[in-house]
């Protein structure tokens, strides 16, 4: 078992770099997650332990084929929530009287107008240092040297308005795609900003803008393209050191990672040499970020510090020689990359199958999911609307084995809870960035961050582990630091709080009339109907009539066994709403409801 | 001025303590010391309240019945009761029985271990399920909208903050208890529930009621149960319920077999053997009590649903006194029922009973004012507080029990006496004044001193250095006071002290002269002496 022990090893130094005051891993997650405990204990007799992570409890042979099924708020919940983060009654709504297809498209139908870039949020704490006022644009205004402190405020106004644009969602796939490609090809923002180069350390805000806005404004277009147009972006040029590789002294990160990471992947059939890495970087001089201090940095081609040899490639690349041919020989490299064209397409369609749907790929749904994705990935030119298309209307994607199965992310259950529970992320003046600002922040570096994601920060090039570390994936976003976070999140939000920043208060709390009047009101006045109904939006699989029965007495009865006594307080409480006995009655009866289905671990899973 | 009061009293223009006009202490260190105290006297009080919930409103005139009213009962109600000879009476009670179901209740009255109160209710009261229980859960005015509880007020009075800064050492275990699920509004504090919901420590997933599916097998199974692990094991208070359920307890109770409310207090009473300080526990009765109909079996009024649930509860308390007992806690834990409101004297057509207003509420437990020494004028008898209450000759449906106290009362004569909080943090948490009832035995302060032996022991004796070396014969973690007196029985020392293992070393300011001493400790109320000589 020599490989469980090396990766074991590596399991743990990744841990390490992010637990606080553990000494080797988290006790608790080592002995729960069960791909560590080799599932003994908790999986029923699985296929071989040799296997470098489990097969599926119960083998699913779904395949690519158009699913053909009902077509039900079950599944458009699951299309949501998978394509988003959490989901607004009224999106499950228009989704529902489309039919699979239509809505599917309607997901994929990203609008690609970018939104209204980061503003000046921080004026009134920490004066612009180049006197851009108060809710201005900043992504356009050049800093002077030195303005460290406001390119600073910028980034992290950066991270939180994009935490606003998830918050504020349409119900496509454009805010979630945007963070796939983020997880995926990441630039850290702390990271880029003390990129010791000079005017870095005052520009990196707008050169990380750009970054994002790459994928933002095209989320769902050409992969090579974007393979092609990240390679130099100014701030990876800074992330991975292009910017400082040289013919003298070949700087071998970017070069190892465009192959390791973002295009080849480490799986079996990649087989790139240590050659590869070196003559990439070598292919990969002579890059430079220019005009930094101005409006419009760009990377430009130097040829003073590129090597000019004649690249050769091993034999995983037919040999290929890359000949001396300045700026052009990036293009040539990344053809050669692709002509790999199985290796990339399976490896892309990998992550996106983990991303999407369910960590656990195995051999069966390699062949007959993976592989003709990324043949379709192929046959499209490198385009991902068709591979997703295809992928959302499958037969596959809508398997009950798939369903449930996939632990809800910090995002996922942050702000996935702050959208499907209709909170007050947005304040009530819009003119008042500060306050706007901060409660985004609150979010992503408070909350979010303490589940270890945030907007912005990612712990290595390699992203977040739960995408991609065998053999736990997404179990690594539960450990005993974050566990306790996550319930006690969603406890808070249905006790309510303030949030008080540049003198304005929003509250915090879960509107719970509100959100069950979205139900048709023959739904809310019956307790059982009731109960069924928040458990169909809620959670990803049904729970036993026993237990809904039990929900139902303990929460919305008192411990009553009648239903007429929900139904009397709720037709009360409507016969005259502003009657604050009334209200507080059905009130704390909805909350025992909902906190109680929040509290489970089945909210957890998607 | 007696120490009772000293602690209870929230202001700090305490009595300095004097010798003859000299301060035995810097006046500061004296308020220091009552400060901690104050501050402590509820974290370190180690008294337990263990709340029965019947959901329902329980049928009071068919739990506690007024022999003494019997004609008028009967006149009201003859589809439902039993013969007057069915009803178990309770010594030294001429005027009050009960179901016949709750013969091992009669055994803990006849002993001393129940108090019944009277008559509980409050004015205007709702006969709504839910209004009335929000009512008695958030101890608001019938016309009044609170949205904390009355658990959760006194516990945020009691541990202030939480839940930051908890848990510590102070306070290292839950705040309070329910066993089962869904958490009572009765302990939602300003912020955030107070309480914690154990499942059964057997089986981590499951709990009592049944209310978690078992995982099914399937990906969705393996992750949920993977979910539920990481969420049951990395609970702050994990640790310590396992610890304290797993304590083993030497001798234990027999508990009635299928009889969830005897499974849930099983679980209280291994907490409580472990040593949990949690202070507050709920359980709930699993049946309904809201017995509109066929409350009796028709053939044999003595049985039916009632009898059964009453059976139940009585089985249920009578197992987990014994346990008590037992393990040699009886004196730190007292019970009580709560139902939001009794039910309607005349009964229905359907061998049932409506909503009504008034009922008794029934406390147990081994510290409770009972006794002959007890006897004032609340108290007509021992065992029980008020009258048996007033029947109309012909009552109709719309007469109701009427109140004799009002439920606030229990409250705050339960957080005075019982959780030892100050009457202005009752006030405070309930709103308003209310008056205490005599509910708990005075305590040894103006009775009882033992012999220390037992309990502690002076070594060396004859003292050395003027300094006096106490050891504990259990290992303790709390509070004691210290006092000494010279033999004439004039006080010239009192202290209070944290302790927190089995030895106590202390000098008093002034070198005590050769002579005999009184050294008097007293602890979780009960008080202590031994002599302190001084060679």
């Amino acid at each position: 078992m020599s490989n469980t022990i090396n990766r074991r090893n590596l399991f743990k130094s990744v841990l390490n770099k992010f637990k606080k005051n553990q000494d080797s891993g988290d006790p608790l997650f080592e002995k729960y997650s069960r791909k560590i405990f080799n599932g003994r204990r908790y999986q029923s007799n699985t296929k071989s332990k040799n296997s470098g992570f489990t097969d599926r409890v119960v083998p699913v042979s779904s395949g690519l084929s158009p699913y053909t099924g009902i077509w039900e708020k079950s599944q458009v919940l699951h299309l949501l929530r998978r394509t988003g983060y959490g989901f607004k009654k009224s999106d499950v709504d228009t989704l529902l009287a489309l039919s699979m297809t239509n809505a599917v498209n309607a997901v994929l139908n990203v609008n690609t107008t970018p939104p209204s870039p980061p503003v000046n949020s921080y004026n009134n704490y920490s004066p612009d240092e180049s006197s851009l006022p108060y809710g201005a644009d900043w992504t356009t205004n050049p800093l002077p040297s030195g303005t460290n402190t406001t390119n600073s405020r910028r980034i992290d106004s950066l991270s939180q308005w994009n935490f606003g644009l998830a918050c504020n969602q349409d119900l496509t796939i454009k805010e979630k795609m945007t963070w796939f490609w983020y997880h995926f090809i990441p630039v850290d923002f702390e990271t880029v900003r003390t990129a010791p180069f000079s005017y870095a350390g005052s520009n990196s805000c707008r050169i990380l803008y750009t970054y994002m806005k790459m994928f933002r404004d095209n989320p769902l277009g050409n992969f090579k393209t974007l393979i092609r147009t990240m390679a130099t972006q100014p701030a990876m040029m800074y992330y991975l050191n292009n910017q400082a590789n040289t013919k003298t002294s070949p700087d071998e990160n970017f070069a190892r990672e465009i192959m390791e990471l973002f295009t080849l992947g480490k799986d079996p059939l990649s087989q790139y040499t240590e050659v590869d890495v070196v003559q990439a970087a070598k292919v990969l001089t002579g890059w430079r970020v220019v005009n930094l201090n101005t409006a419009t940095p760009s990377t430009n081609f130097d040829n003073t510090y590129h090597e000019t040899s004649n690249k050769q490639f091993s034999s995983f690349f037919n040999n290929t020689i890359i000949n001396n041919a300045g700026a052009s020989e990036l293009d040539a490299f990344i053809n050669m990359i692709f002509t790999k064209s199985q290796v990339v397409s399976e490896y892309i369609c990998r992550r996106l199958y983990r991303y999407f749907v369910y960590y656990d790929i195995d051999a069966t749904i390699e062949s007959t999911i993976i592989t003709p994705l990324a043949q379709t990935f192929v046959a499209n030119n490198w385009e991902i609307a068709p591979v997703l298309d295809q992928l959302f209307k499958s037969q596959h994607f809508y398997d009950m084995a798939n369903r449930g199965v996939y632990i809800k992310s910090p995002f996922d259950l942050v702000i996935g809870s702050l959208r499907t529970f209709n909170l007050n992320y947005t304040v009530a003046d819009q003119t008042n960035f500060e306050a706007q600002y901060k409660v985004w922040n609150y979010y992503n570096n408070s909350i979010s961050s303490g589940l270890e994601q945030t907007m912005g920060r990612i712990p290595n090039v390699s992203g977040w582990v739960a995408f991609y570390q065998n053999p736990s994936f997404h179990e690594y976003w539960i450990n005993s630091n974050t566990t306790q976070k996550r319930f006690d999140f969603l406890n808070r939000i249905f006790n309510g709080y303030n949030l008080t920043y540049n003198l304005l208060t929003t509250r915090i709390e879960v509107d719970l009339i509100a959100f069950i009047q979205q139900f048709d009101p023959a739904i809310c006045e019956d307790p059982d109907l009731l109960v069924a109904e928040c458990i169909a939006y809620l959670l990803p699989i049904d729970l036993s009539a026993t237990q809904k029965e039990q929900i139902k007495i303990q929460s919305l009865l008192s411990n009553q066994t009648t239903n007429s006594y929900w139904t009397s307080a709720w037709s009360l409480y409507l016969s005259n709403t502003s009657n604050t006995t009334y209200k507080n009655s059905v009130k704390t009866r909805l909350k025992s409801l909902l906190v109680t289905l929040t509290q489970l671990a089945e909210y957890q899973l998607m | 001025m007696k120490r009772r009061s000293f602690i209870k009293t929230s202001t700090l223009a305490t009595i300095p303590l004097a010798l003859n006009g000299i301060p035995v202490m810097a006046s500061s260190s004296i308020e220091s010391n009552a400060l901690d105290i104050l501050a402590n006297a509820a974290v370190s009080c180690g008294k337990i309240l263990v709340i029965i919930q019947m959901n329902g409103g329980n049928d009071g005139l068919n739990t506690v019945f007024p022999l003494d009213k019997w004609t008028n009962l009967n006149n009201a109600r003859s589809n439902i009761l039993m013969n007057q000879s069915s009803v178990l009476p309770l010594a030294n009670n001429t005027t009050t029985g009960i179901h016949p179901a709750m013969s091992d209740l009669k055994n803990l009255h006849d002993n001393g271990k129940l108090m019944i109160v009277q008559g509980v209710s409050y004015p205007n009261p709702s006969y709504s399920h839910f209004r009335a229980t929000d009512i008695w859960f958030t101890a608001s005015n019938s016309n009044q909208d609170l949205d904390s509880g009355w658990l959760g007020r006194s516990l945020d009075k009691i541990y202030p903050g939480y839940p930051i800064g908890y848990p510590n050492s102070d306070m290292p275990d839950p705040l309070a208890i329910q066993i089962g699920s869904t958490l009572p509004f009765s302990l939602q504090g300003p912020n955030i529930n107070m309480g914690y919901s154990v499942p059964d420590p057997n089986s981590l997933l499951n709990v009592i009621n049944q209310i978690t599916d078992p995982a099914p097998n399937s990906d969705y199974g393996a992750e949920l149960t993977f979910l539920r692990l990481m969420k049951d094991q990395s609970n702050v208070y994990r640790a310590a319920i396992q610890n304290a359920f797993n304590t083993t307890q030497a001798q234990s109770a027999t508990y009635p077999s299928s009889n969830k409310l005897g499974d849930q207090l099983k679980i209280v009473a291994k907490l409580i053997n472990g040593g949990l300080q949690t202070p507050i526990y709920i359980v709930n009765h699993p049946n309904t009590s809201d017995l509109h109909s066929a409350q009796v079996d028709v053939t044999d009024k003595t049985q039916g649903a009632h009898a059964n649930n009453l059976s139940i509860l009585s089985q249920a308390i009578n197992a987990f006194q014994q346990d008590l007992e037992l393990m040699g806690k009886s004196n730190l834990v007292t019970g009580m029922t709560f139902s939001e409101f009794g039910r309607r004297i005349k009964s229905n057509g359907s061998l049932g009973t409506d909503h009504g207003a008034g009922a008794p509420v029934i406390f147990f437990g081994a510290a409770l004012n009972t006794g002959p020494s007890s006897i004032t004028s609340q108290n007509p008898v021992s065992g029980m507080i008020g009258s048996s209450p007033n029947l109309p000759l012909n009552a109709t449906t719309s007469d109701q029990v009427a109140m004799q106290f009002d439920f606030r009362q229990i409250y705050s004569s339960i957080m005075q006496d019982w959780l030892c909080m100050s009457e202005s943090q009752t006030t405070d948490v309930l709103g308003g004044s209310f008056t205490k009832l005599a509910l708990f035995k005075n305590t040894a302060l103006d009775t009882v001193s033992f012999e220390s032996d037992t309990f502690f022991s002076v070594y060396p004796n004859p003292i050395t250095e003027n300094t006096i070396n106490i050891n504990f014969k259990d290992s303790l973690n709390g509070y004691v006071n210290v006092q000494l007196f010279t033999i004439q029985g004039t006080k010239f020392f009192n202290k209070a002290f944290r302790v927190n293992g089995n030895t106590l070393k202390f000098s008093p300011d002034h070198s005590m002269a050769s002579g005999i001493y009184i050294l008097e400790l007293e602890y979780n109320t009960y008080k202590f002496h031994t002599k302190v000589i001084v060679s």
